[in-house]
């Protein structure tokens, strides 16, 4: 590896520090912005302030919030960071994670990250890329809109959101100014869909889209995408949070090591079932969103419910998110554990 | 040695070679640039555009070779938006050619559909002094390089980019004479 220094000699972005053992690190919560009602602007740095790794833009942050474990997406600039930032609103039925953020953590309190992790990057071959936000779901765009501006990307974002819950309006404009880059925001729903379907048409040929916010919206904006003639490899679009799933039909799973058949009641995820058998299967947010419990299958057909796996990867039966993911009332998964 | 095409990149449509299934390949774009290269060429995107009809606009270029439609294509495509797609039927030289030069004006695989009339003149870039030679051989076969003169064994890779098969010395480990090139 090259050390890279800069003109004064000073060698910059050393390695991670020790703390990173096993992909995790505990960060100090060093400020909280408040931005809108509801959402909070957390910065987290190393104990002794020395850098960070890198991230790609578009990546999130999986962070232990008191019982849970859950992903926000970073909001700083990912090139040399000593600070990881993410926007957090305040979910009252969600999980608790927002809350523990919200009411319990305070600045000076520590909290366990892993990683940051990419899976909603910037193509980068684009010639164009346009962001549509949806509420919170601006937080990704903001990590695009950073790498943009550094690189000169053409840029264009659509971004609806309730009066009350505007978020990083001014970070947006600050980011925008003498950039190739124009934004427009929307409070009315109607004003956005007519303007989205605008801005669908007359993209020049090597436009990207990208996609975030509440699952309704996502199916929206892809779904008029689609109907504008936009192919899959040009739409990308990354779910937060979750939406409550339904408690499933029972199934059972048939073990590969032991020939043990488990079963999965209704209710009871199959990654619970599994753990419930003895079986260890390494897991984060158990909300199909971070990735970390995926698991091959070697026979019957998984009932998809992840925001993880690729529509290829779900089409191709080979893998399971256990988490979230079932199947069908009575069939059998067989899983080479 | 036998070839192992499941780990190819010559695409399926220039293996299969089949145009006889010459439906419309793509029914949801909002435009289409419609190539034909040869004569059966033509005939099929002819087919095409009356299956897509009058409501999509089409802009339909036709050539004898690839040389004689890329700059048409390449300028259809630049004055396109997202939503267009590109159809294009013909030899499996020109049609590789066509396809690297519409990935390189900024479409994506998936908006690009190709059917292979037949073989034709496929290109054969050389590993050794990047010449391209012209050449009705197949895949396994040796053609003499049209820059250095090297027989160059037409390997089972195209690139995406030039739209030409890898060739590389057939004999350059073996050949007793193979200390006399060298690059």
């Amino acid at each position: 590896m090259t050390l890279m220094a800069d003109s004064v000699g000073v060698i910059a972005t050393p390695r991670p520090g020790p703390y990173w053992a096993g992909g995790t690190a505990t960060l100090v919560l060093r400020k909280i912005v408040d931005q809108s009602v509801g959402i909070r602007t957390f910065t987290f740095a190393a104990p002794d302030g020395s850098p960070l790794p890198a991230f790609v833009a578009g990546s999130h942050l999986v962070v232990r919030t008191g019982e849970r474990t859950n992903a926000y997406s970073l909001v700083s600039d990912g090139t040399a960071p000593s600070e990881y930032s993410i926007s957090v609103l305040r979910v009252a039925d969600g999980n608790g994670g927002s809350r523990w953020l919200h009411d319990t953590l305070t600045v000076g309190g520590t909290v366990e990250v892993m990683l940051p992790r990419s899976a909603f990057a910037p193509v980068a071959t684009a010639r164009k890329h346009l962001l549509v936000a949806g509420g919170i779901g601006i937080t990704p765009m903001i990590s695009h809109l950073r790498a943009a501006r550094r690189w000169g990307r053409l840029t264009e974002v659509l971004y609806v959101h309730r009066e009350a819950n505007a978020a990083h309006l001014d970070e947006l404009a600050q980011l925008a100014e003498g950039a190739p880059c124009t934004i427009e925001t929307f409070t009315g729903r109607d004003e956005f869909t007519a303007r989205l379907a605008l801005g669908l048409r007359g993209q020049p040929v090597g436009t990207h889209l990208y996609v975030c916010g509440p699952s309704p919206m996502i199916d929206d904006v892809v779904g008029a995408a689609e109907a504008a003639g936009w192919p899959r490899s040009r739409i990308h679009f990354e779910r937060f949070g979750t939406d409550a799933l339904d408690a499933g039909d029972p199934f059972r799973v048939r073990l590969g090591s032991d020939g043990r058949t488990l079963s999965v009641p209704s209710g009871v995820s199959m990654l619970e079932a599994l753990e419930d058998g003895g079986i260890e299967v390494r897991n984060l947010c158990r909300q199909g969103v971070c990735g970390e419990c995926r698991i091959p299958v070697t026979g019957g057909t998984p009932l998809h419910r992840d925001h993880y796996l690729s529509d290829e990867e779900k089409h191709a039966g080979t893998v399971i998110m256990p988490c979230v993911s079932r199947a069908d009332a009575g069939a059998i998964l067989e899983v080479p554990l | 040695m036998t070839t192992q095409l499941e780990y190819t990149s010559v695409p399926a449509w220039a293996r299969a070679r089949d145009d006889s299934d010459s439906v419309l390949p793509d029914d949801g774009a909002a435009a289409y640039i419609v190539a034909g290269i040869g004569e059966r060429g033509t005939e099929l995107t002819g087919r095409w555009r009356e299956a897509i009809g009058g409501s999509v606009p089409v802009t339909a270029i036709t050539g004898d070779d690839a040389d004689s439609v890329v700059a048409m294509i390449e300028s259809a495509i630049g004055a396109a938006t997202v939503g267009v797609r590109l159809l294009v039927a013909g030899p499996v030289g020109d049609c590789l050619t066509v396809r690297a030069r519409a990935l390189n004006s900024g479409l994506e695989d998936d908006e690009i559909h190709v059917v292979a009339t037949r073989q034709g003149l496929i290109r054969v870039f050389c590993a050794h002094c990047r010449a391209t030679t012209d050449t009705d051989a197949g895949i396994d076969d040796l053609v003499p390089c049209a820059g250095c003169g090297r027989d160059l064994l037409i390997y089972y890779h195209v690139s995406r980019r030039k739209g030409a098969y890898l060739g590389f010395m057939a004999d350059a480990e073996t050949a007793t004479s193979a200390t006399e090139v060298t690059t």
